[in-house]
């Protein structure tokens, strides 16, 4: 019965990594950021033969948010050369590949916190459905770098469970790091993964300097930004005291009203919210690394939103979905160490 | 009462387990139904983002009105 439902469950995963594919296939070309931001400044990046300063000051491009870092475009121009010219068709299978390393790595992790097969698989079977997911490896986001951020947060949990169990210490950090650089050049908000240096079990003195070494990359390219003078769309206001009141009704609004809705999440956050009130726990990972990095990261993105130039009314409702799916790592592995408390020792086994 | 709590979070995580279970054979009907019919692919396009505040700041252009109408092609948005 039980390698029934294990074939079952691969298949249902395969199922979601084709649609995948198809959707890359079908639809590769579906998101106004993919062609307005990414993919234009892989473009710009083909067509200058270098740095593409012009045209990332042109006004007329400024909804590629000229002054975001520029890892991913650069990525995607180097194929292009080695393809011989743009074929964007051919890139954004990158990200149904990006979809399998996710699972990959989310069943790597949950067998190290000592899931049983069965409940590995059944979790990465669930968290394969979810729609924003789904839509960054192919059905219509495919071109975008939301899932690469989560791969980056993903990646960072599972080398910070090794570093907890005694195990790479020094590698780990290493790799941390250097997943932590990669990110803040990916897009702005990779930079927040360096919060979970804060609760790594490690000397302060290496939290300081892995947090010092980690900023350089992104310091750099804000310096450079702002001393080219590569204009921005985004930028920090300080608003009144009623209005940032009024603001975090807005973005509690429409956080929940995301969390609520069935067709990206199904019962996905009311059921974790009812478990982490009805299960106890006990879990030294996930109390002093996973938890506290969530809050704390969230409190950052919430933090964005508050003081945003942009209206929350309009920015919460376009990017919270893809603003969970990027730290859904934190929380799902939260979710399945619940769920796994709850179920009897036949089935966790 | 401990066992009450576990057994209604395990119900509920079936139920969860369920659901996606039947979006996964509606999802296995849409992707026969895409290999089956490749039309589909020229008439599923999104629609763009309302103009909006944010967009309003953005200088009205050739590649903005590309962007837009290349993405609403063939639909009523």
């Amino acid at each position: 019965m039980l390698k029934i439902v294990k074939y079952l469950l691969l298949v249902l995963i395969l199922l979601n990594i084709v649609y995948a594919i198809s959707g890359a296939y079908f639809y590769p070309l579906a998101s106004i950021d993919t062609i307005g931001i990414w993919l234009l400044k892989a473009k710009f990046f083909y067509l200058s033969h270098g740095f593409p300063l012009e045209l990332l000051k042109n006004t007329t491009f400024l909804y590629s948010h000229p002054h975001y870092p520029l890892l991913l475009p650069f990525v995607i121009s180097v194929f292009y050369f080695l393809l011989g010219g743009i074929n964007e068709q051919l890139i954004v299978f990158i990200y149904p590949l990006a979809f399998v390393a996710v699972l990959f790595i989310l069943y790597k992790l949950l067998k190290e916190v000592k899931m049983g097969q069965i409940l590995a698989l059944t979790f990465v079977y669930i968290y394969s459905m979810l729609s924003p997911l789904l839509a960054q490896a192919g059905r219509k986001h495919a071109g975008e770098a939301d899932i690469f951020i989560l791969l980056a947060n993903l990646l960072v949990v599972f080398i910070a469970l090794k570093v907890f169990k005694n195990k790479t210490k020094n590698l780990g950090v290493f790799l941390i790091v250097f997943i932590i650089m990669i990110a803040s050049q990916i897009k702005v908000e990779g930079i927040f993964l360096i919060i979970t240096l804060i609760f790594l079990p490690l000397p302060k003195k290496t939290r300081l300097i892995a947090g010092v070494i980690s900023l350089i990359p992104f310091l750099i390219w804000n310096f450079a930004a702002s001393y080219l003078r590569i204009p921005s769309d985004l930028y920090f206001v300080i608003p009144s005291l009623q209005e940032i009141f009024l603001r975090i009704i807005a973005i509690s609004h429409y956080v929940i009203l995301e969390m609520i809705k069935a067709n990206n999440w199904y019962l996905f956050w009311p059921i974790f919210l009812i478990s982490i009130y009805l299960i106890k726990i006990k879990n030294d990972f996930l109390k002093r690394f996973v938890i506290p990095s969530f809050l704390v990261i969230s409190a950052l993105y919430f933090c964005v939103y508050l003081f945003s130039s942009l209206n929350p009314a309009e920015y919460v409702p376009s990017s919270i979905d893809r603003v969970l799916i990027q730290i859904s790592p934190y929380f799902f592995l939260w979710f399945a160490l619940l769920i796994k408390e709850a179920l009897s020792k036949r089935f966790s086994q | 009462m401990k066992n009450l709590r576990k057994r209604t979070i395990l119900f509920l995580f079936l139920l969860l387990v369920l659901i996606m279970f039947t979006k996964s054979i509606v999802n296995a009907g849409k992707l026969v139904a895409e290999i089956e019919n490749p039309l589909q692919k020229e008439t599923m396009k999104i629609c763009p983002p309302k103009k909006d505040s944010y967009f309003k700041t953005i200088p009205d252009s050739d590649y903005m009105k590309d962007l837009y109408n290349y993405l609403s092609l063939g639909i009523k948005c």
